[in-house]
């Protein structure tokens, strides 16, 4: 309806296109993960429609690194309750030292 | 004097072979110059006006496209660009770009372009002749309004180049033969098969 | 004399308008009214002179005189010359001939309706009463005794005839198909095996009965073009009108036409003259609306009720637009319209981009709140003052404005939502649109602005009256107001780039980038009061937050309406709420299918197969029937718990379908024509329906809908589906088929509530 930039789902079509050869050339258990990195990147659609930037894969990137620094985070947040708990029955010492690097929250 | 493009610079050689986009449709591009208009049909105007684009930023050219097909593409501009080496926002900038709806608008805005034209600009135009098949407009004021509109492209390639792209028309728009029309304003003319994108 | 009459119908004839009246008494009154269809052009006054010349000798036009107009851009007066016509019929030709000329003026009023036209000029509102004065048969005076904007109708009685087809109406007349006729609790039906006979009988009952109203099915399509066929072939008067003077009328059949990239099918319309004729069937707003919406479109719209009903939401909003500009003395271009004026592509990729559409967490929701933007897009063009002429105006230029400015804070006139944009002094610089940089006119009050402010008032008062009336005196301020929202709804469409009348496609993307603004503003307030966005589409927010109140929500959307400007009201608090996937990949979000139930009870469903109109009835009724015993769940120990009834409740329909016996009305499905028969290519199920027609000798065109059943699988494939009007010898139909659509359709639901669908599929349902 009088709309003439792609819709960002069509922009991101031919960008996994793109690709395809590099996925080809990956292990089978590799092109899995490289397709759910894909499917990440359209979890935050709307935010790259409303950047507009000009090369679309940046925010398709950015998309993509948001999903995984959540997974990170849960990640360790679980790993630090995990770890704590069994602190508290067994060494009692701490392990800060071995804690994985920590987000800002 | 109208020269048809040689098969083979546009066509592909081979079938299942596409030769790479640069070079060939650069012949039809080169050509351009004031007093010269090139047309060109096909599938794939949407990355050929991109394409079209992104070469004159290259060199420098700043680009008025009108669009009246909604085919334009800026994200193909930026991709074909930086193939030439021509930062995203120095080619976003270098063209302009308006688009139109309707035959009346696509004839006023050519009509109104002189005023907006710096010398060796390239006027681009994708789709001239799409709005005039759209059958609200009764057909003898769409033939009255193509003349004005080739008229007005006659004036125009006297003083700027001027390259028009047209897609294929959707099969159900009945044929009324204005591409045939379009035809004798142009120096170059040809069709062009898919281009390969690549990477 | 003198009287008092509610405007119930006109239409032109010759060269004057015939107008009816309906009194308070109940007397039908016709008047004649002198008027002359007068269109303008501009140019240089030579050519101009010379033009009306060659008119009046070809005895075109009555008169010729210069006049001025404002120009609707501008605001400024030009100088005209006024063209009266001799006859309303003169209209196409002369329209024919400033198309084909070389040099052409400027046309301005000369492609509108004349009754319409009429209206406008007048001043005059269908369906309204006047006081009036008549003299000799002519309208000498009408005063309008109502505002065209009340809140509350009073219409005269209307007497009603129903009138239909007895078989399906792809049948013929005559061939198979009889008349069926129902009135003040009577029916009748009319064989049409001797065909004057039945001309003269509906002639006769008409004239007996004589309706206000006629209520048909299929009347345009089928039954008036036959019947006035028949009329015409047998001598016999169809006199289907109280107009007594003979009015042309002509049948061409439905026309297909290419615009706008698609084929357009229009089917044939058959008004009567002095009373009312509404083909159901081809009436967008009787269908959503009834007959309390289609009169207080027709009032509004200034368009005589007939061509209202047969008319889009987006003739209706124009039509306003249209009247609105005549009262002020605007010129109406014909055609002509504003095309863009370039932009850098930079600038193109940052406005092309329409509303914000999030991507909800797929799965069940509990206790989810939604918070809706009223009429978001139309109340911005009235609160910041968008209309094609009021985009970067020539009159508010500011000085050392540069081209591209950074997003600044979109300031708001005082007053906030309900009070209109107040023309401040020229010394404060325009607002300017987000992201855009467009400047708004400060000086001139828009004319989209000033034809919608109204609607937005009385929609509002229509809903609130809805709410708090009793339920029989609600349905008729429910059905207006819905009339209304359908109108507002696709004004924003024609504010843009389609029929270039007043469109200009800077005011449509000034409407999208306050609109994404806004939406953002919303939901960062939404986040500061400790909510959490599950999902947000253009103009709504789903959000929650762990023990919310209703206060809490109520002053969250003020604050928000404050903010932004355009009303935010709670639509509800969902008991629960599913968000669907994708159908093709269950992983991934999608951003309009999901359905829910809020605390009151009421469903919302969005993208399933129930809310699609191919889908056949008792696939429908199947997923409403899941969806309806979910209502009452709040928890999900409840949901729970009710699962195996659930699962029973679709094992039943699956059985059913399994059993046979169903009626072919319940599985028939709808597609619609997408090209002529011919083209198709891939025998799909529609391409094998149109065929089967064609070979019957009933030629679709594109456009038109075609209805089937799946046959069972056996023989060639030409048999696979049976066509709507044949399906009385259906005898089985394609259980498979069906059955999968059905499944499907539960799914939808139950793996939405539940998860994996296969666990919920007894063994052997396949």
């Amino acid at each position: 309806m009088g709309r003439t930039v792609l819709p960002f789902s069509q922009v991101w079509e031919e960008e996994r296109e793109r690709w395809r050869k590099f996925r080809r050339a990956l292990r089978r258990e590799d092109q899995a993960h490289l397709d759910r990195l894909f499917e990440l990147a359209r979890l935050h659609f709307q935010a790259g429609v409303y950047a507009a930037n000009p090369w679309p894969l940046e925010s398709m990137f950015m998309a993509m690194l948001l999903e995984h620094e959540k997974a990170i985070q849960k990640l360790t947040e679980r790993l630090r309750r995990l770890e704590g708990s069994q602190g508290a029955e067994g060494d009692g010492e701490g392990k800060a030292g071995k804690a994985l690097p920590r987000s800002e929250t | 004097m109208t020269r048809k493009v040689q098969p083979g610079k546009l066509w592909a050689k081979e079938p299942g072979v596409v030769t790479p986009a640069l070079p060939s449709t650069l012949t039809a591009f080169v050509s351009l110059k004031p007093g010269r208009a090139a047309l060109l049909w096909g599938e794939s105007i949407r990355s050929l006006g991109a394409l079209a684009c992104a070469w004159a930023a290259a060199r420098g050219t700043r680009v008025l496209t009108v669009d009246a097909a909604n085919v334009f593409d800026p994200y193909r501009l930026v991709r074909e660009a930086r193939r030439l080496g021509v930062s995203p926002r120095e080619a976003l900038a270098r063209v302009q770009v308006a688009r139109t709806f309707t035959c009346h608008q696509l004839v006023r805005l050519m009509q109104e372009m002189p005023g907006k034209l710096r010398p060796g600009s390239l006027v681009l135009v994708l789709g001239p002749v799409s709005p005039f098949y759209d059958e609200q407009v009764p057909l003898a004021e769409r033939r009255r309004l193509f003349k004005e509109l080739t008229a007005t492209l006659e004036a125009l390639k006297m003083t700027n180049p001027l390259l028009l792209l047209q897609p294929r028309l959707p099969p159900e728009a009945p044929n009324r033969g204005f591409g045939r029309l379009l035809r004798p304003i142009a120096d170059v003319f040809g069709s062009c098969r898919e281009l390969a994108s690549g990477p | 004399m003198e009287t008092t009459g509610w405007l119930f119908d006109l239409y032109p004839l010759g060269n004057r308008m015939v107008l009816w009246f309906i009194t308070p008494k109940g007397e039908r009154l016709r008047v004649e009214d002198d008027f002359s269809y007068c269109l303008y052009l501009s140019g240089p006054w030579p050519q101009l002179t010379r033009l009306a010349r060659a008119f009046q000798q070809r005895g075109w036009i009555r008169r010729a005189y210069p006049a001025y107009g404002r120009d609707l851009g501008s605001g400024a007066e030009i100088e005209v010359i006024a063209l009266e016509l001799e006859a309303y019929s003169l209209l196409p030709p002369l329209q024919a001939w400033l198309g084909k000329l070389r040099e052409e003026p400027a046309c301005y009023n000369c492609d509108l309706e004349t009754s319409a036209y009429y209206l406008y000029c007048r001043r005059l509102w269908p369906c309204a009463w006047y006081d009036l004065k008549i003299e000799e048969g002519r309208l000498a005076a009408a005063t309008l005794r109502e505002e065209p904007f009340a809140p509350d109708l009073t219409l005269p009685p209307l007497s009603i005839l129903h009138l239909g087809l007895t078989r399906n109406p792809l049948v013929p007349l005559g061939a198979g198909n009889s008349l069926f006729l129902s009135w003040e609790g009577r029916t009748l039906e009319l064989e049409a095996s001797h065909r004057a006979g039945l001309v003269a009988e509906l002639s006769s009952l008409l004239r007996r009965l004589d309706p206000d109203l006629v209520v048909s099915d299929w009347g345009d399509e089928a039954i008036v073009p036959q019947l006035w066929r028949w009329s015409r072939e047998y001598r016999v008067p169809l006199a289907l009108d109280r107009e007594t003077a003979r009015l042309p009328r002509r049948f061409s059949g439905g026309r297909s036409y290419f615009s706008y990239g698609r084929v357009v099918y229009q089917g044939p319309s058959a008004p009567f003259f002095g009373r009312w004729h509404v083909d159901r069937r081809n009436s967008f707003f009787w269908r959503e609306a009834g007959l309390a919406g289609l009169i207080q479109i027709s009032r509004l719209g200034q368009m005589p009720l007939q061509q209202a009903a047969r008319a889009s939401p987006g003739t209706l909003i124009t039509s306003m637009q249209l009247a609105r500009a005549v009262a002020d003395g605007f010129l109406i271009p014909w055609r002509k319209g504003e095309p863009e004026r370039f932009k850098s592509a930079e600038e193109l990729l940052t406005i092309d981009k329409g509303g914000l559409v999030f991507l909800p967490p797929v799965g069940l929701h509990f206790n989810v709140a939604e918070l809706d933007f009223a009429s978001m897009y139309p109340t911005i063009m009235v609160v910041h003052n968008i209309s094609p002429e009021t985009v970067n105006c020539g009159c508010c230029v500011e000085e050392g404005a540069g081209e591209h400015s950074p997003r600044l804070p979109s300031s708001l006139p005082q007053g906030g939502w309900g009070k209109g944009p107040e023309i401040v002094n020229p010394g404060v610089p325009p607002s300017r649109v987000p992201e855009a940089g467009y400047h708004l006119c400060r000086r001139r009050e828009g004319l989209v602005p000033r034809t919608l402010k109204p609607i937005l008032n009385l929609r509002e008062q229509l809903k609130a009256r809805a709410k708090e009336r009793p339920p029989e005196l609600a349905a008729s301020y429910q059905e207006r107001q819905n009339a209304l929202k359908w109108m507002l709804v696709t004004c924003f469409g024609y504010l843009g780039y389609k029929n270039a009348r007043f469109g200009r496609i800077e005011a449509h993307e000034a409407v999208t980038a306050y609109g994404r603004d806004k939406l953002l503003t919303a939901k960062e307030l939404c986040e500061a009061a400790g909510f959490t966005v599950l999902h947000a589409l253009t103009d709504c927010l789903w959000i929650k937050k762990d023990g919310m109140t209703a206060a809490e929500l109520e002053s969250l959307s003020q604050n928000i309406s404050r903010a932004t400007g355009v009303r935010l009201s709670l639509e509800g608090c969902y008991r629960w709420i599913v968000f669907l996937p994708s159908r093709q990949n269950p992983e991934r979000p999608v951003a309009t299918r999901y359905f829910g139930v809020f605390e009151d009870g009421r469903l919302k469903v969005r993208g399933l197969l129930c809310r699609r109109r191919d889908t056949p009835p008792l696939v429908r009724r199947a997923q409403e029937a899941l969806l309806a015993r979910l209502a009452d769940v709040a928890t999900r120990q409840e949901l729970t718990a009710r699962r195996p009834e659930l699962e029973e409740l679709a094992e039943g329909f699956r059985q059913r379908l399994r059993e046979g016996g169903i009626a072919p009305g319940e599985l028939m499905i709808t597609r619609v024509l997408s090209k002529p028969v011919e083209d198709y290519k891939v025998d799909t199920p529609t391409a094998l329906a149109a065929r089967q027609l064609a070979r019957a000798g009933i030629k679709l065109v594109p456009g038109e809908k075609v209805r089937f059943v799946h046959r069972k699988k056996r023989g060639p494939k030409e048999l696979q589906v049976v066509t709507a009007p044949f399906l009385d010898d259906l005898e089985t139909y394609d259980t498979g088929v069906y059955l999968e659509l059905l499944n499907r359709a539960l799914d939808e639901v139950l793996t939405g509530v539940f998860g994996d669908a296969d666990l919920l599929r007894p063994k052997g349902s396949k």
